[in-house]
């Protein structure tokens, strides 16, 4: 039998066995000290890895690895030990940026129906899909409800819509008149939205509360045209971090509510737009079924449920 | 939402971490289950009694959303059976705090350079101790043995300068 150290070791290494991992179970089920231990050496594991900011905190998505700085895809949250010191610091710190925020957090918990109209404002407006059609960011509109349901549609060039959404539990996408593709790994289609890989806030707390404070310098001023609104700009301090580059919203300073978000330096990979700006266009309640499949097609379109990885 | 919530909860992100990250054995996607713990926080604020300690709150709604994680995957793909897993709940009344971390930093300050570097490896660069092992031509159940016994370390110390600073 491997003794608790190597057990431990292979656990967290991802290379633990079934016979292994009833063996750990045995331990930890008959004894009180080996839970202990064990209790603690997954204490100082986790601390170990949080100090190093290798922990990302991202848009909750089907379970994976923790991601280290050399190979995250996602932007994701902050450094971790930049979020507790960062971000405590900046929260103990009396500072307008710090209130805008919460109050922007504030309005994002409420969990209120929004919708967003995607303008581009750099790059191409249309993005190449793999069988070969195209489909547009422009006049794309965005649909939002609380932190994890989304409709988004955009136009495809030969006619027709891809409407790609989230009820929280389940992810679709709609192509045209093809098959309805349905998931319940929460970050399937998600990469439609702009900016989504680099972790923006539309759908994603975490973000707005470790990337804009620990890795952007922020600015924050009353909005020239409208003094009930205020204008929050974000600069990554540094390049080798992954994110966004610049980042700016304009929120309502009674409420937080964002009107209108605009991103810059878009990833390039897939083609598309490079820069974009959302702006809010309603904050009418939808259907309460409006985030479902079911609302954006015929009854008898063929239905497709992909298996969770 | 207040501030001060705001404040707390991220003031009690590595905290909520270590203590999801024990609940799940240490298996993918407890970054994942923080996340979700942060958003159900958020919405559930209003539930909290702020006459009483934050934490042991948070913590409660961290459980609840291991749970959720722990249904969601099949039965092959976790590591520690259900009573096994309440057992574990049951061990962990307390989570680390700030005090913690910083007090981590001065610990491994006081390492010996090689487990220093073994620590590094490990987590700044994010090495498996396999990949380790080979890199260095050492046997891997003795490096396995040795961060068990860093981590332990620095468990202790940790605990010695937090008891320090109480009776200061």
């Amino acid at each position: 039998m491997k003794a608790d150290t190597e057990l431990i070791q292979s656990l967290l290494d991802g290379t633990l066995s079934e016979e292994d991992r009833a063996a750990l179970n045995e331990r930890l089920r008959s004894d009180p000290t080996a839970r202990a231990d064990f209790a603690q050496q997954m204490k100082l594991h986790a601390l170990l890895q949080w100090r190093t900011g290798s922990v990302v905190v991202d848009t909750p998505k089907a379970p994976r690895r923790v991601v280290y700085r050399q190979s995250w895809q996602w932007a994701g949250m902050a450094a971790a030990a930049a979020l507790v010191f960062g971000f405590t610091f900046f929260m103990l710190t009396p500072n307008p940026a710090a209130a805008a925020i919460s109050q922007i957090i504030t309005a994002w918990g409420q969990a209120l129906d929004r919708s967003y109209t995607i303008t581009v404002l750099e790059g191409n407006a249309w993005q190449p899909l793999k069988d070969n059609r195209r489909v547009s960011y422009e006049g794309a509109r965005l649909h939002l409800r609380g932190g994890t349901q989304f409709v988004l549609e955009r136009m495809l060039d030969r006619g027709g819509e891809v409407i790609t959404g989230s009820d929280g539990t389940s992810n679709w996408d709609i192509r045209g008149k093809g098959p309805v593709r349905v998931s319940t790994d929460v970050s399937r289609f998600r990469g439609a939205i702009p900016g989504e890989y680099q972790s923006v806030p539309f759908l994603d707390l975490s973000s707005l509360l470790g990337s804009l404070t620990a890795d952007y310098d922020i600015t924050l001023r009353e909005n020239e045209s409208d003094p009930a609104l205020q204008r929050l700009t974000a600069h990554k301090r540094h390049r080798e971090k992954r994110g966004l580059p610049r980042m700016e919203f304009i929120f309502r300073q009674a409420t937080g509510t964002i009107v209108s978000m605009t991103l810059h330096g878009l990833p390039q990979e897939k083609g598309g737009p490079r820069a974009v700006k959302l702006t809010l266009t309603s904050e009418a309640a939808f259907p309460a079924d409006f985030f479902t499949h079911t609302a954006h097609h015929e009854t008898d379109r063929e239905i497709i449920h992909e298996s969770a990885p | 939402m207040t501030p001060e919530l705001v404040q707390q909860i991220a003031a009690a992100q590595s905290a909520l971490y270590a203590f999801i990250l024990t609940l799940m054995a240490g298996q993918d996607g407890a970054a994942d289950v923080l996340q979700e713990t942060n958003v159900k926080l958020c919405r559930e604020w209003q539930r909290y009694d702020t006459s009483r300690p934050f934490l042991p709150w948070a913590m409660t709604l961290a459980k609840f959303e291991v749970m959720a994680w722990r249904t969601r995957q099949s039965r092959s793909r976790l590591v520690l059976d259900n009573d096994v897993a309440d057992l574990m709940a049951e061990e962990i009344t307390e989570a680390p705090s700030d005090r913690e971390l910083i007090a981590l930093e001065s610990c491994l300050s006081t390492l010996p350079a090689r487990q220093r570097e073994l620590i590094s490896s490990r987590y700044d660069r994010g090495e498996t101790v396999r990949a380790i092992a080979k890199r260095l031509a050492q046997p891997e159940n003795a490096l396995a043995a040795l961060l068990y016994r860093i981590r332990k370390a620095l468990h202790d110390c940790i605990t010695a300068k937090l008891a320090q600073e109480d009776f200061a």
